[in-house]
């Protein structure tokens, strides 16, 4: 007779309730597989006021008005563009955008290459996201976010590495493999045996012999085969064994700056374990993020979205909402019991919305983040066929640059699309100055001092300056931890009868999941509440 | 050389690299159209609706620190140009906003930016 240990007790949990209870329940045994929500909230009961509009057709409002339709809601989505999914775009042949104060820019990859300009990957553990592709049968690829064999050129430093490309391996090897030198050796010295016993110290060192792969005989670090080799190990006898690649030296890593603070992406990837956001696995949907919001548009009622509808004025009364809106010129006028207003509110604060004096304040406090990205199409996948590099990221210390990523996609084909940039702030508005062709000059100037075929390999390009896109002006919303403090919480209550929702709202800001865990929140107590009235 | 130029960051109380007498004088147009150009537009009308305009406008022309301190922290969606600017480049673009379009307002000097700077830095964005 069994007893219910742990594992059997969840295993009759997901017997019976499926994927999301056997999360919770896995959460709440401390299994700690992450504190987001695993699955909407279920919403039981139909309410009397039962008319909710949802402005705003990206992630938030979709899942709002897929999950309220669901329960029995009658909902409307106004959106204003004339496709579903917000910033969650992909650029294909054919897709246009124009930038405020900027040209029209419609991308000319080739048929099946893409970049996707706003979202890009998934992390293992935003639960809501990969809820909503299993639930969609939305097909997943892996999402290469963390890459050995990549290059990082900082040019910041001095030595013999700065301004050099080095591939990630080496550089890592090398810096764990010497600071666990240094430990081992001060602690077979004595140093640490005031916080060890004799006993914790061979532990500790055999530890680090292990770890930095330093020589059992005398502790020293001399390389590992993971850093790669000089020549590579291969058959017969010549190659036969290869020969050892030597590890660079303390000095010159140090000297180089790379990963020194200040590099907006790479200390995510150089710590002990990936920071939480930047996994080593992650996804993404196969052919373009933007599968994921036409799945979840396709699974609405035919013409719930209003597209090309833009909100002009929000009003409410003690009992209904009243949206004006404008479609091709003519003025349209919406009413409902309740709203979920998902317009960033970079945008949101200059339409006239009529929320509180508190609610307008509050939105004050959130700032929006410039941010740009370029995707550059390559004749020939060069990173592949020459360096051996399948995915991953370059990263850089030039604020400009950032990072050039690899396609986790159409390996060993013919073509491919890289990522140019990914930058922030006043170097994402320095950059969006420039006009398209500018821009891929940058990114090609840069590129072609890590891949010598760089410039002769690029083909067109497609890039977005996020704070110049109209409905978005930004990429993400921003709080400091003073507005955390005083000003988020606010707009995380309703103002009447509206509830805001989207990434803005979270603490997984800039990140899909962010947008789907705070519609879903908000529909749940917009639920409670209607249920009550 | 280098020992000197260790000797000189010594002696500076903050993070602010010394502006040597013999560093050319900026270009304030040139920073106007790196930096600000993108939103508010090298006309300096800004776009309706979205990036506000410099042109007439009484923020910018009026008393030098409430500017300054905008470019140095930012402000809604305007980053913080605080890591990236030199005192003296923050200076040229600001005067270049103040004596264009019309404007007529008093230069900013790399001083008045200094003095404005303090030590804090902005945290540097990271990628979703």
């Amino acid at each position: 007779m069994a007893t219910l240990t742990r594992r059997t007790f969840l295993e009759q949990l997901g017997s019976v309730g499926g994927t999301a209870l056997l999360l919770a329940g896995m959460d709440a045994l401390g299994f700690g597989i992450g504190s987001a929500m695993a699955a909407p909230p279920k919403l039981e009961g139909t309410p009397r006021q039962k008319r909710v509009i949802i402005l705003g057709a990206g992630n938030a409002g979709l899942a709002a008005a897929y999950e309220l339709t669901q329960a029995g809601y009658d909902v409307t989505v106004l959106e204003a563009r004339s496709f579903p999914g917000g910033r969650a775009q992909t650029a294909r042949n054919g897709f246009s955008l124009t930038e405020l104060g900027g040209v029209t820019q419609t991308c000319a990859f080739d048929e099946g290459l893409y970049i996707n300009h706003g979202p890009w990957r998934i992390p293992y553990h935003h639960h809501s996201t990969l809820h909503y592709t299993r639930k969609f049968g939305v097909p997943l690829e892996l999402f290469n976010n963390d890459n050995d064999a990549a290059f990082l050129l900082y040019e910041k430093g001095s030595g013999a590495l700065a301004g050099k490309p080095v591939r990630k391996g080496e550089v890592v090897a090398d810096l764990l493999g010497y600071s666990s030198e240094i430990l081992a050796k001060l602690s077979r010295q004595g140093a640490l045996d005031a916080q060890l016993t004799a006993d914790e110290r061979e532990q500790f060192v055999a530890f680090l012999i292990e770890f930095g792969y330093l020589s059992k005989k005398d502790l020293s670090y001399t390389g590992a085969p993971g850093r790669g080799f000089e020549v590579e190990p291969g058959a017969g006898v010549v190659p036969g064994p290869g020969k050892p690649s030597r590890p660079h030296t303390l000095a010159d890593l140090l000297s180089s700056r790379i990963g020194a603070p200040g590099s907006a992406m790479l200390p995510g990837l150089l710590h002990s374990v990936a920071d939480w956001e930047q996994q080593r696995t992650m996804f993404q949907p196969v052919n373009g993020m933007e599968q994921i919001p036409k799945a979840i548009a396709r699974h609405l009622p035919d013409g719930m979205i209003r597209f090309s509808t833009e909100v002009q004025r929000i009003r409410q009364s003690g009992r209904t909402v009243t949206i004006n809106a404008v479609r091709a010129g003519q003025p349209e006028s919406f009413t409902a019991d309740w709203c979920i207003c998902t317009i960033p509110l970079s945008v949101l604060k200059r339409i006239d919305h009529g929320l509180s004096a508190r609610s307008k304040a509050a939105m004050e406090q959130c700032s929006y983040t410039p941010v740009g990205k370029i995707g550059l199409q390559m004749k020939r996948r060069f990173w592949e066929e020459d360096h051996g590099i399948y995915g991953g990221h370059v990263f850089t210390d030039n604020g400009a640059i950032n990072t050039i990523a690899m396609p986790s996609t159409g390996w060993q084909g013919q073509k491919g699309v890289l990522l140019g940039y990914y930058n922030f702030d006043s170097d994402a508005a320095r950059i969006s100055a420039k006009s398209p062709a500018q821009r891929a000059e940058v990114a090609i100037a840069f590129g072609e001092k890590i891949f010598p075929a760089y410039r002769e390999s690029y083909e067109s390009s497609f890039s977005v300056a996020w704070h110049r896109v109209k409905y978005n002006l930004g990429g993400w919303g921003n709080w400091s931890d003073e507005a955390r403090a005083s000003a988020y919480p606010i707009l995380c209550e309703p103002d009447g009868r509206i509830y805001l929702a989207g990434e803005h709202l979270s603490y997984i800001g800039g990140w899909q999941a962010g947008a789907f865990e705070s519609a879903w929140q908000q529909i749940g107590r917009l639920h409670a509440r209607a249920m009550k009235s | 050389m280098k020992m000197l130029l260790g000797l000189t960051c010594l002696t500076l109380a903050g993070p602010v690299l010394a502006q040597a007498d013999t560093a050319p004088p900026r270009d304030p147009a040139k920073e106007f159209g790196d930096n600000c150009a993108a939103c508010h537009q090298f006309d300096g009308k800004g776009i309706e609706g979205a990036f506000p305009a410099l042109a007439g406008d009484k923020f910018v022309l009026g008393p030098i620190d409430a500017p300054v301190r905008t470019v140095l922290n930012g402000r809604g969606g305007m980053p913080s140009f605080r890591a990236d600017l030199s005192d003296d480049r923050i200076a040229a673009a600001l005067t270049y906003v103040r004596s264009h379009w019309g404007n007529h307002a008093p230069p900013v000097a790399p001083e008045d930016v200094a003095k404005l700077r303090g030590d804090a830095g902005s945290p540097k964005n990271s990628g979703h």
